[in-house]
């Protein structure tokens, strides 16, 4: 039975609220009073925080009912747990970076109703990119994200560096969906149909020679790949990270990345892959076809992080810094996507939700640091930790915990990816992970003893204060608790993200699943 | 890839030559994208790659047939049962596909020429060559 429009928009509230706040901020911002300093942007973020509890209601309604997944719109769109997910990370993320935008000055003259209604559709596409299961909802969704993200990193009009920035991320991004797009259009010659379901079945037949395979899922890698900036697709990351607002550079490396893990693993899992036994996904998980793409992921994900950490060592602009250490993280996400087993996915999701705290944090505080009247070089960092004792432990733990160390929830998180490896048998690629995990600690100590150790003051009173306000210490504040709380008391986290995998398994048939 | 011969005695290309097409555009559109240094041409190289998608997609979609179990959602038909004779031959996947993929790329071809044009302003070129303040 198919259910009717109204029905299957039902299940999606979050994203039909997420498109009406949209609608709301153009109409305010068109038709609204002239002066409405802080109005737009208190309206998304109210839009946003409604959107985030919709996403937990909606959890806990999936949860209650024990249903594990709804398909929409002709198996097109799928609502489960692993989809809420990314939509609650998705959520969380960009409603801390609209607070902390609402008080960025230059975006404020800049326009506003501009800079919140792309924010909220590119929320709107990474929800999208969480559950859908069919090639045509894939492009569509995953563009709904990257169209505006190209005008967002050029928001400053007037910047060099943020037309830069936006060149270059609309070239390589456009190039590389369009490579993504000929790609699927290969998956569904050999399917004859562009579900994931169908094309998974046309795999499991062995219709086509690795050959072919292996072409049509590197052209389509090549889309993911960008999303997530694993090598050797993340050129552009630095220079994008380092030239866009940074309130953009903040939701690009956790919101956008986090939809394109959750293409990433919809697609190869629905696809490539099927668990050993349906009644246990966390168990390992068996290849679909030839089962050589595990290596060639996990070739990916040694070079991706080996080269965002070594890029970062020389690097004297903190955003430039974390936009490598962004790229190594995609490294070490991806190492529990090679595991082949729900263990592996388990890892993932807990990582990417730990990550999303304590990158925004980082990210956050250089705001914080640049609208005190500071700046983004490392110099301007010098003796921090004595002119805003708050600001500089926050960025201190940040750090640590990107560095994974305990007790910080980074080491929770890189534990985990560490044991799904060890557990499958990938032990040269948990040690060269764990060396690279080693290295990083170099650059992320190097901010800390700038902050701490550098431009020390002789006296007490030569402590030059630098004042944050309180806006900015309460949001900064929302996430340095999950950093340092799930740092020590994962298991709820964990749970969550155990629950999650549960129903990340491969479509079933439609007969057996619509409308139930 | 002999041209196969229909009943009025003219020429019809088979799946292969489409195909040829397509990966020929997609030759030129990479290469284009790689040698251009204006910031206008690499995106008609884009273009042209995501028109390669296209030819694919269209091509696909008149020879390729659908898989035989799969119907509209939740309706199952009967085996042996040619789904492009059930709902209207012939199957239409991939020319949906192909005209989202053309949607696409006009949103995505005006927002980087509306890029571009923030380029000429604020730096006097679209040379993407020129576009380097940021190293390292």
């Amino acid at each position: 039975m198919q259910l009717g429009v109204l029905e299957n928009l039902s299940f999606m509230t979050p994203e039909v609220l997420l498109t009406v706040t949209q609608g709301a901020v153009v109409a305010l911002e068109v038709w609204g009073p002239k002066y409405k300093k802080g109005l737009v942007a208190r309206l998304a973020a109210t839009g946003l925080g409604a959107t985030l509890l919709m996403v937990i209601l909606t959890y806990f309604e999936l949860e209650a009912k024990q249903r594990t997944r709804v398909f929409l719109f002709a198996d097109s769109f799928v609502v489960d747990p692993f989809s809420m997910f990314f939509k609650l990370v998705a959520a969380v993320s960009a409603f801390l970076v609209a607070m902390f935008a609402s008080k960025v000055r230059k975006i404020e003259a800049q326009g506003e109703g501009e800079f919140y209604s792309l924010l909220l559709v590119t929320t709107l596409g990474v929800f999208l990119m969480s559950g859908v299961t069919d090639l045509v909802g894939l492009v569509v969704a995953i563009e709904t994200l990257s169209i505006p993200s190209y005008v967002l990193s050029g928001f400053y009009k007037r910047d060099r560096g943020s037309s830069e920035a936006s060149l270059k991320y609309v070239l390589f991004g456009a190039t590389a969906s369009g490579s993504m797009v000929l790609g699927m259009s290969y998956l569904y010659g050999l399917a004859g149909t562009t579900s994931f379901q169908g094309i998974s079945e046309a795999m499991a037949s062995g219709r086509a020679d690795v050959l072919s395979t292996s072409l049509m899922l590197g052209l389509v890698m090549i889309g993911f790949g960008f999303k997530i900036s694993a090598a050797p697709f993340h050129m552009w990351t630095p220079d994008v990270y380092e030239g866009s607002p940074t309130a953009v550079t903040a939701y690009l490396s956790t919101a956008s990345k986090a939809g394109g893990f959750a293409v990433l693993i919809r697609f190869f899992y629905s696809i490539l892959a099927r668990p050993e036994s349906a009644a246990n996904p966390m168990g390992p998980w068996l290849p679909v076809g030839d089962p050589s793409w595990t290596s060639l992921v996990a070739v990916i994900a040694v070079i991706t992080m080996t080269i965002g950490n070594l890029a970062a060592y020389r690097q004297t602009n903190v955003k430039r810094l974390l936009a490598y250490s962004s790229i190594a993280h995609a490294g070490y996400i991806l190492l529990g996507f090679v595991t082949l087993s729900g263990l592996g996915i388990m890892s993932m999701l807990f990582y990417i939700a730990v990550y999303v705290f304590m990158n925004l944090g980082a990210f956050l505080s250089v705001i914080a640091v640049t609208e005190a009247g500071g700046g983004e070089e490392l110099s301007d960092f010098r003796g921090l930790g004595w002119r805003s004792p708050f600001l500089g432990m926050a960025m201190a733990a940040f750090l640590f915990s990107l560095t994974g160390l305990p007790p910080l929830a980074g080491f929770i998180g890189k534990f985990y990816l560490f044991a799904a490896l060890v557990n499958q048998g990938w032990i040269w690629l948990a040690v060269i992970a764990a060396l690279n995990s080693a290295v990083s600690l170099y650059y992320y100590v190097k901010v800390v003893k700038t902050m701490y150790l550098e431009g020390i003051p002789r006296h007490q009173g030569d402590v030059v204060p630098l004042r944050i306000g309180t806006h900015f210490s309460i949001l900064l504040f929302i996430c340095l608790v999950p950093t340092i709380v799930f740092g020590i008391y994962w298991q709820p986290l964990q749970r969550l993200a155990e629950w999650s995998v549960g129903v990340s398994a491969p479509v079933e048939a439609p007969k057996a699943t619509a409308g139930k | 890839m002999p041209l196969a011969v229909a009943a009025n005695n003219m020429p019809v290309a088979s799946l292969e030559w489409f195909l040829l097409v397509g990966a020929f555009l997609f030759a030129c559109g990479i290469f284009t994208i790689l040698t251009r240094k204006n910031a206008v041409s690499v995106l008609m190289g884009v273009e042209l790659v995501l028109n390669a998608a296209n030819v694919n997609l269209v091509a696909f979609s008149r020879f390729v047939k659908a898989p035989a179990t799969l119907g509209p959602a939740g309706i199952e038909l009967p085996k042996g049962v040619d789904p492009h004779l059930v709902y209207g031959a012939p199957w239409i996947g991939g020319n949906v596909f192909a005209a989202f993929v053309i949607i696409l790329a006009a949103a995505e071809a005006a927002v980087a020429l509306g890029i571009i044009l923030g380029i000429y302003r604020n730096l006097g070129d679209v040379d993407v060559d020129q576009v380097t303040g940021m190293k390292g």
